[in-house]
């Protein structure tokens, strides 16, 4: 009678461990399956969001030269025909100065600020007005004035009319400068 | 049987520590990932500053006259090209700082026609990050600039 009551209780004991065992490896087993479907899942989302990345540069992109394209190439601004080389990035100096502060246009262009400064040659920072003009090389079109803005730049051609002082020709002169164009932050 | 109950969790240990060190590496490759790949120069600007280069309007042989038009003169008659690559060169170090705490690392100015370079200017160091832009001048007289970033 004693030896059945040690051997039950001898199997019990295999029985429970056994058990023991196979609750710990289903554990584990359930802990790896998560584990894996997490892995595939950050994956997924980095694949993901590398993609989102990328057409957000483009967009962005594609925006910056819309928007500096567009003021470049506005009959405000263009040099037209009135210049040999007055196709895609060529700014009327001339048109620009007289454009400078007028208030018909301070909500024309659906931006913050319009600025344009030489880049070559470069001198010491002169702000252009109507005394100094063409001995300047910082052109402030206009400004509204804010704290979030994202500025966005493009290289232009500055073009002007000058005369040639021995014959009296007039030629044009152009220099390279920049489009600077600031716009609020969309919230 | 104690055996192998002892050496099945050493394997299921070993499983776990393999994918422990699988997530911290996935989590370095995740931030990696993050970083911001945003590039200096961006390849528009590159095609803008070419527009505007080739527009410049320098003095040669007492004539006003356009870097393009250089270009041309340069490449038909060889004529103008020592002026033709100190203009440049001044232009390209004046636009584009190579300096140390400057995000641009070198450029390379080149202006060439089939199996025939005319013009070549190099500055900095050449990585394989770089933003670029080429275009035609006459038929077959292309001018490109790469920026390293």
């Amino acid at each position: 009678m004693k030896k059945t009551k040690t051997r039950s209780a001898s199997c019990f004991k295999m029985n429970n461990k056994k058990s023991q065992m196979k609750i710990q490896q289903m554990a584990f087993m359930l802990v790896a399956v998560t584990l894996f479907f997490v892995l595939v899942g950050l994956f997924v989302l980095g694949i993901g969001f590398s993609g989102l990345k990328q057409s957000s540069e483009t967009l962005e992109k594609e925006n910056a030269v819309l928007l500096v394209s567009e003021l470049a190439n506005s009959p405000e601004f263009s040099c037209g025909e009135v210049y040999k080389y007055g196709d895609s990035y060529c700014v009327d100096e001339d048109k620009v100065m007289a454009l400078k502060n007028m208030d018909e246009y301070s909500n024309f262009w659906d931006v913050n600020s319009i600025e344009i400064r030489k880049v070559y040659p470069s001198e010491n920072e002169i702000e252009c007005s109507k005394e100094n003009y063409p001995d300047c090389n910082v052109i402030k079109v206009y400004s509204r004035g804010s704290n979030q803005e994202i500025f966005k730049s493009s290289f232009i051609s500055l073009c002007r009319k000058e005369k040639v002082l021995e014959t009296g020709e007039n030629y044009d002169k152009c220099e390279i400068g920049k489009l600077l164009v600031s716009y609020e932050v969309q919230k | 049987m104690i055996r192998k109950i002892k050496a099945q969790e050493e394997m299921v240990g070993f499983a776990v520590i393999i994918v422990i060190v699988a997530v911290v590496m996935l989590i370095f490759l995740w931030f990696y990932l993050r970083t911001d790949t945003e590039t200096a120069v961006k390849s528009y600007e590159i095609e803008s500053f070419l527009q505007a280069m080739l527009h410049y309007t320098i003095d040669y042989n007492s004539q006003k006259i356009a870097i393009i038009d250089l270009i041309k003169e340069c490449n038909s008659y060889e004529e103008g090209c020592d002026k033709l690559n100190k203009e440049l060169k001044e232009i390209i170090e004046e636009s584009w700082n190579t300096e140390k705490d400057s995000k641009i690392r070198g450029y390379e100015l080149d202006i060439y026609e089939q199996d025939k370079q005319i013009l070549l200017i190099q500055k900095g160091n050449k990585t394989n990050d770089y933003s670029g832009s080429s275009q035609p001048i006459t038929g077959e007289v292309i001018i490109s600039l790469k920026v390293y970033n």
